[in-house]
């Protein structure tokens, strides 16, 4: 539904996206994650036709994004990152000339999302706080009930009753069968709607990973506290995966030991030192993509950690 | 074209549309309403009479004020109405396109159906449509004018019209490629200094070519040389020709601005 195809795009600050490669299939929501300037808004200007690829192919309904861009988005519905309005208009103004400009006959579900995010829409745009621009956005994106919607950081603004509505509105919008690709910083919200996710780091996609395998196989962390500080080495050398080591104002050494399936190793491990106290937490996947966003230090991590890209890119 | 944005554009830019336009007017009937007094003055006439030609040009009054419309064509349309149409066209071309990019409210509308051309098509329609509205409100503010302010004078309500329709012609010229610039420039204030630059130019080109003979081929150079009021009003104006190439030019350009924006890369 969504492909890009070796899609290579060069600012000429060296930013951009570099040979980058996946599939959103239809009726998936994609989750697409990394830091800032990683080059995920570069990814979605080029889906959206702003921005043509330096090489690459990006398609969406098997159109080329930028030769059919207008024909593409009769089927896209698109909340940009940062909202910009026509001015002196109010919200149904402007929600009047999308809806004009679509050729939308049919505004009983403009309506409906209207009075479920709960705004007054007679309300001049500039007068209006943040979040309600985006909802104001949000039913521009949602309104003509696309096939497509191409998401820039939709929760920004809102607040959190709002940001669960607005999952609400996903999780609808692929009952429906629609196809989401979403960008976003917010874990919790991409672990709630996102059957995957990508993450892009530097330009290039570092991993394409199953959300739903991804809880199954869900890592436990331990917190272990041992009286003597070189048993954190004991436990590294026994095989075991030690993410964080620490000396506490006790005195003790706090060491966090992830643990996928293997007890018995960590068990084993365990019993040769002298532990104090041990806790025990699920990962959430802030923690399991959370060195994707870090600097290149965290490369060198990802042996300890065991959570690598490997598998699942372009799948 | 799309008729849905051609309105609500319409309907956000009809207000400086119509101030324009009627402030235009009230300066014309301010002009109209002291014509009376100057021509009872002799002294205005041998005043002019001993200025040096050339300088008579530059001021527009080579054929003295001895008819309102020459008066007109000298004291209005040489100077001022040069002055706010250009204004009002580079700004309003700033606006349709260069500055809802800057503002990224280009994101949304791009997100429709609507294809660049459409879009870019829709917009030059309302700023051409925004210079008929101006050239509408000169051409029946000077004949009303006339017939208010001045009713024993005569006014060539022909010739009047001519000189009205080649100045929207010539203004549609200045707002294509204004338009240009806004469609191809990086943000609104290259859009903006890139228009009022060029127009400037030629403005400045026109009038020192009027100063002497061994300057008169910077007014070759000059968009404005092609609308002389005076020549106008007195029929020596190849009238159809210069409304032909200018209307051609000003499609050209337009036509150029769409294939532009349709080409550049945007960062929204």
């Amino acid at each position: 539904m969504i492909q890009l195809d070796h899609v290579t795009k060069r600012y000429r600050g060296g930013r951009g996206i570099l040979d980058l490669s996946f599939e959103v299939h239809e009726g998936e929501v994609f989750g697409y994650l990394g830091p800032n300037g990683a080059g995920k808004s570069t990814t979605i200007r080029t889906l959206m036709g702003f921005l043509r690829p330096d090489s690459g192919l990006a398609k969406i309904h098997n159109r080329d994004c930028w030769e059919d861009a207008a024909k593409i988005h009769e089927h896209i519905g698109y909340l940009p990152g940062e909202i910009g309005f026509l001015e002196g208009m109010t919200g149904i103004g402007f929600l009047d000339v999308i809806a004009g400009m679509r050729k939308l006959s049919r505004l009983e579900y403009r309506d409906e999302l209207i009075r479920r995010l709960d705004f007054d829409a007679r309300t001049p745009i500039r007068k209006m706080s943040k979040g309600m621009k985006q909802k104001v956005g949000i039913v521009a994106a949602f309104m003509h009930k696309p096939s497509v919607l191409i998401l820039d950081e939709p929760t920004s603004g809102l607040d959190p009753l709002m940001q669960q509505l607005f999952l609400d509105l996903v999780l609808e919008a692929k009952s429906r069968g629609a196809t989401v690709l979403m960008s976003s910083h917010v874990f919790a919200e991409v672990e709630r709607v996102c059957d995957r996710v990508g993450i892009i780091r530097d330009g290039r996609l570092v991993a394409v990973e199953d959300v739903r395998r991804l809880r199954e196989t869900q890592r436990k962390v331990f917190t272990v506290h041992l009286r003597e500080g070189l048993q954190a080495e004991t436990l590294v050398a026994a095989g075991c995966r030690v993410t964080n080591a620490q000396v506490t104002k006790s005195g003790t050494n706090e060491v966090d030991v992830e643990v996928q399936g293997d007890y018995n190793a960590f068990v084993r491990a365990l019993a040769q030192c002298d532990v104090a106290n041990i806790e025990v937490r699920e990962l959430n996947l802030e923690e399991v993509f959370m060195h994707y966003y870090a600097s290149d230090t965290a490369h060198a991590n990802d042996d300890a950690t065991g959570v690598s890209g490997k598998g699942g890119i372009g799948e | 074209m799309s008729k849905a944005l051609f309105r609500s554009m319409f309907t956000i830019n009809a207000r400086a549309m119509v101030s324009y336009g009627f402030g235009m007017t009230i300066y014309q009937w301010l002009f109209i309403w002291v014509y009376p007094t100057l021509t009872k003055s002799s002294a205005m006439n041998s005043l002019l009479r001993s200025m040096p030609q050339g300088l008579l040009k530059v001021i527009g009054y080579n054929n003295g004020i001895g008819q309102l419309a020459d008066y007109m064509a000298g004291e209005f349309y040489g100077l001022i109405y040069i002055i706010i149409f250009a204004i009002f066209a580079v700004t309003i071309a700033g606006k349709l396109v260069a500055h809802l990019v800057d503002n990224l409210a280009m994101a949304y509308l791009l997100s429709t159906p609507i294809s660049r051309v459409r879009l870019a098509v829709t917009q030059a329609a309302t700023l051409v449509t925004g210079t008929a509205i101006i050239a509408a409100f000169c051409t029946l503010g000077g004949i009303l004018g006339a017939r208010w302010f001045a009713p024993h004078t005569h006014l060539d309500a022909g010739r009047f019209i001519e000189l009205n329709l080649v100045g929207f012609l010539i203004f549609a010229v200045v707002s294509a490629y204004s338009f240009l610039f806004s469609c191809v420039s990086r943000d609104e204030r290259t859009a903006l200094s890139l228009s009022s630059g060029l127009t400037l130019v030629f403005y400045a080109f026109n009038t020192v070519g009027l100063l002497g003979t061994h300057l008169a081929w910077m007014r070759r150079l000059s968009l404005f040389a092609a609308y002389n009021a005076q020549n106008i009003v007195h029929g020596n104006a190849h009238v159809v020709l210069v409304s032909t190439s200018m209307a051609a030019v000003a499609l050209l350009l337009f036509a150029a601005a769409a294939i532009g924006f349709r080409r550049r890369e945007l960062a929204l």
